[in-house]
């Protein structure tokens, strides 16, 4: 019991001084401090702030589960097979084919798992979600209306409405176009996904968003995410960040797709190399 | 759930679990570097090196000093050029990768932080294939300032 309770000790110890430390600097917020106020007093109605993927496992770039990962139809494994992510154990360095290389919009949900800020403004009759990347912005109509069956364009983040159940904000999404991937690994949606989001405030600091796929045209069955995590960062403010295709271009001929970049050789320069153990 | 993000966090379990640390959780009980492991993941964020291309060698850091000779304050990835002599004395011309303007700019970056010509000293993880390439974590300054330069969520 004793070495046990010592163990324990030494694991939050060494946890704790190993957590990544905050840039100080206008406009960036104190972890710490925002753990603090994790007590704080707060409406669980209230989604109104700046939020940003909490670091950790459960944060990851993927929305949906991998390990629930509903089997494909041949529309969807097609579509898979035809995917070559930046992410993940199919990424071939090089032969990446991500519709955001060539500064495609993320999409709903993608963009929700990309790891870059995003504010939310409740508004009478509508969510308003703005977003860092892409400085992209979608709404969320709250003002009782149904989704519409035949949406009269397909686009990158869907037709949305929600409305809230209990202290949970439910939002249902069609009308989706399907250039987009699902995710950062390649996974397909086609123009059939219906997209359901669960938004709660788990407490002052903390929101969590669960998605379910329901998308017959790729999947055959459903496929439920599990809540990721968000923190609200109140010093931040959102920066501009759109992708310009011009500099993409240069960044790929100089960096992305250098013909040395790949490969597997001893690097053979003045630099000093500190391989960790 | 995937190497790329296990970067930063897998390398400070490497770093957390050496020496007296080491022999003295290890001889506690046996579990304990598994969940010293999961511990250490949740706190320390994910890396998501999301435009692919060249394959970064996680498992090393490398420091070069060089002069700057192009600083691109861009998206997707702010980039750094600079000659660095090697150790015969001739001049190699060094790419670097690092993350988005909006995340460094948080971290005290500005678009004239670094000029050409200035003499700066950087620490990344290489390129995997020995080009002359790195993914940056950290700069010094001229003026001895360090900054940092954690990606998203990090």
């Amino acid at each position: 019991m004793k070495k046990t309770l010592l163990n324990f000790a030494v694991m939050l110890f060494v946890a704790s001084i190993c957590r990544p430390a905050v840039a100080q600097t206008p406009g960036a917020a104190s972890d710490q401090s925002a753990a603090s106020k994790t007590a704080a007093p707060f409406s669980p109605r209230d989604l109104d702030g700046l939020w940003m993927p909490a670091p950790g496992a459960a944060s990851g770039p993927q929305l949906v589960d991998p390990n629930a990962h509903p089997p494909f139809t041949p529309w969807g494994q097609k579509r898979f097979d035809a995917s070559f992510p930046s992410l993940g154990p199919r990424d071939v360095p090089g032969k990446e084919n991500d519709p955001i290389l060539r500064c495609d919009p993320d999409g709903v949900p993608k963009i929700l798992g990309s790891p870059h800020p995003f504010e939310i403004f409740m508004l009478p009759d509508r969510m308003l979600q703005i977003f860092e990347k892409h400085h992209d912005w979608r709404e969320i109509w709250t003002d009782g209306r149904e989704l519409p069956k035949d949406p009269p364009q397909l686009t990158w983040n869907g037709y949305s409405a929600g409305k809230w159940k209990g202290d949970t904000f439910v939002v249902e999404s069609t009308g989706f176009n399907d250039v987009p991937w699902l995710d950062y690994y390649g996974d397909p949606h086609s123009e059939d996904m219906h997209l359901t989001e669960e938004y709660k405030r788990v407490d002052h600091d903390t929101l969590t968003i669960s998605v379910t796929i329901d998308d017959p045209k790729a999947y055959t069955a459903l496929w439920v995410g599990k809540p990721h995590i968000y923190t609200l960062k109140p010093k931040w403010e959102l920066q501009e960040y759109y992708c310009i295709n011009e500099d993409m271009m240069k960044y790929d001929k100089d960096i992305r797709l250098r013909p040395d970049a790949s490969g597997d050789k001893p690097a053979k320069s003045g630099a000093t190399k500190n391989p960790q153990k | 759930m995937d190497d790329k993000r296990m970067t930063r966090s897998g390398d400070k379990v490497r770093i957390a679990s050496q020496g007296l640390w080491k022999k003295c959780i290890t001889r506690c009980f046996p579990w304990t570097r598994v969940f010293l492991s999961m511990a250490l993941f949740l706190w320390g964020g994910f890396a998501l090196a999301h435009h692919g291309g060249a394959e970064w060698d996680s498992k090393t850091t490398t420091t070069v000093q060089g002069t700057i000779t192009e600083f691109r304050f861009v998206n997707p990835h702010v980039q750094i050029y600079f000659d660095s002599k090697d150790n015969n004395g001739k001049i190699d011309h060094w790419s670097c990768e690092a993350p988005d303007p909006a995340m460094l700019v948080r971290q005290g970056w500005t678009r004239e932080i670094l000029k050409p010509g200035d003499h700066v000293t950087l620490v990344g993880h290489p390129a995997k294939s020995g080009a002359k390439m790195i993914t940056l974590q950290k700069v010094t300054l001229p003026n001895g300032q360090e900054l940092e330069a954690r990606g998203a969520a990090q």
